[in-house]
């Protein structure tokens, strides 16, 4: 029970490595808040761990509206008490041209997958100042250090992200406040399935290049990020671990 | 008891790092073999941990000289059986002026910093590719990824690990074998505090620059290492873990 004690905020957490996350924090003994567009798949999980008896609140919000965001943090703090940890797993899948790419389609992709960091880094800080103590875990990407044709607005976010990871880190660190980022390789989510259903044989042509040969477990994902949520990890700051099956080695 | 029934070895057990290694390793379930030149340390260890009725074992061995490194080997692996998960940590600092330093100083330092992490993996690795199972963890620095002046050659040797680390995951990842590093920064070492007797003026320096104003703690490096070698980390391979309080994302 490494997060007995803890409260635990989940930005993104009804399905997939979030859920995992979410599922995964309750197992190890922490009060767990979470928000997501996808509401019934957050009801239906929050339901289902509650039933077991873990103390975990959903509610509806989207972090790309910061008044919705912080009415619905407020809520949860209200609930569960103060956050110890938060969990950003905001984000969205882009493919883009640079010159047929609109204004609005960027500031709409990075309102949910960077700008959330900052967001939720807002409403959580001054509770962790003042008790000295928390951890904030970004979900980035293998894209962070590679990439692939096509993407260019992706790796720039998740970049971003590992930027806002390194300063929060170098600022909060005063308050034994923790930051960290996690860089998940191909993981197999509902999500990635149905992006690799588009190419004939494509989930045989990315496990065949996978050094473990096969993609990651969502819950493979969840243990990292909860082992840097806990007591476990206290001289862990600033970092980036990489999740990927050892994918990050490979050159293509 | 994330390492129950594995047999865990570990090269310069006797302090420091290697010695918060077996401490929590032992707590964690695993038999544990370790290799030192300092005896009377070691012996100390043994006796303290088998007191406890742990299980401990320690064998005599340079790491640098692979027909006594095996011989070690050998001889811990005739009583507790196939070593299941390993940690490179032997080493030493080294910090010369590139014109002065003799190549029989560069040899004796790279076959202990550097080459010893391969002799490990040629020694292990038989039986944990029969076994389909197996994880390795070298211990690199913050100095596999950056440096400061005046540590050459420590940097070379620190960033070899992170390379062969990075080649071993790819190459035995086929048999299930993970093989990560972790780095760690500013740590209370008895080899740290040699060296801030040597240079006084890098203590005061060293934590003014610390995000968090302190030093890690052997045991909150060991943590770390636990964590990777354990089952909790299934998917992470060729992964370089800094631990390090954050220094390493800040400049100057």
């Amino acid at each position: 029970m490494k997060l007995a004690g803890e409260h635990i905020f989940v930005a993104g957490g009804a399905v997939g490595v979030g859920a995992a996350i979410v599922t995964d924090a309750a197992a190890q003994g922490a009060k767990v808040s979470f928000i997501d567009i996808d509401v019934s798949a957050g009801e239906k999980l929050a339901a289902g761990l509650s039933s077991n008896g873990s103390k975990v609140a959903f509610i509806k919000a989207d972090v790309a509206n910061f008044t919705e965001l912080a009415a619905a943090y407020k809520e949860l703090v209200s609930k569960h008490g103060d956050v110890t940890g938060v969990v950003n797993n905001t984000g969205a899948v882009i493919k883009a041209d640079p010159v047929t790419m609109t204004d609005k389609e960027w500031d709409d992709f990075f309102a949910v997958d960077m700008k959330p960091v900052w967001l939720t880094a807002k409403l959580a800080l001054p509770a962790m100042r003042k008790a000295k103590k928390g951890s904030i875990v970004n979900i980035c990407s293998i894209q962070t250090r590679l990439t692939h044709p096509g993407y260019f607005p992706a790796s720039a976010s998740k970049l971003a992200v590992l930027g806002l990871t390194r300063n929060l880190a170098l600022d909060e660190g005063k308050y034994e406040i923790r930051v960290n980022a996690v860089s998940p390789g191909y993981i197999s989510t509902e999500s990635t399935k149905a992006f690799l259903k588009g190419e004939a044989g494509g989930e045989d042509r990315i496990n065949a290049i996978q050094p473990l040969g096969r993609m990651g477990m969502p819950s493979e994902v969840a243990k990292v990020v909860t082992f840097l949520l806990s007591d476990k990890s206290t001289y862990v700051s600033g970092s980036e671990w990489a999740v990927d099956g050892g994918l990050g080695a490979r050159l293509s | 008891m994330m390492l129950k029934g594995e047999h865990l070895f570990v090269t310069g057990g006797a302090a420091g790092i290697g010695e918060a290694i077996i401490l929590g390793a032992v707590k964690e379930g695993a038999k544990v073999s370790f290799v030192d030149i300092d005896d009377a340390k070691a012996n100390a260890l043994v006796d303290k941990l088998s007191k406890e009725g742990y299980q401990i074992q320690f064998e005599h061995a340079d790491v640098s000289k692979f027909e006594t490194f095996k011989a070690g080997y050998d001889k811990l692996v005739s009583k507790f059986g196939p070593v299941t998960m390993a940690v490179s940590n032997a080493g030493r600092n080294s910090y010369a002026d590139a014109v002065e330093y003799a190549e029989e100083e560069w040899n004796d330092f790279f076959a202990l910093d550097l080459k010893s992490t391969w002799y490990l993996a040629k020694l292990c690795l038989p039986e944990m590719r029969k076994a389909k199972y197996g994880s390795i963890v070298n211990i690199s620095s913050i100095h596999g990824r950056m440096s400061r002046p005046n540590f050459f050659p420590y940097s070379a040797a620190k960033h070899g690990i992170v390379g062969m680390t990075r080649n071993l995951a790819l190459d035995e990842g086929k048999y299930g074998i993970r093989v990560n590093s972790v780095s760690p920064g500013t740590t209370a070492t008895p080899l740290l505090k040699k060296y801030m007797e040597s240079f006084p003026d890098e203590k005061a320096h060293a934590l003014s620059v610390a995000p968090n104003a302190r030093f890690g703690s052997p045991e909150e490096i060991a943590n770390v290492i636990l964590f990777a070698l354990s089952k909790d980390a299934s998917f992470v391979t060729g992964a370089d873990l800094m631990v390090d309080g954050g220094l390493h994302a800040r400049y100057a």
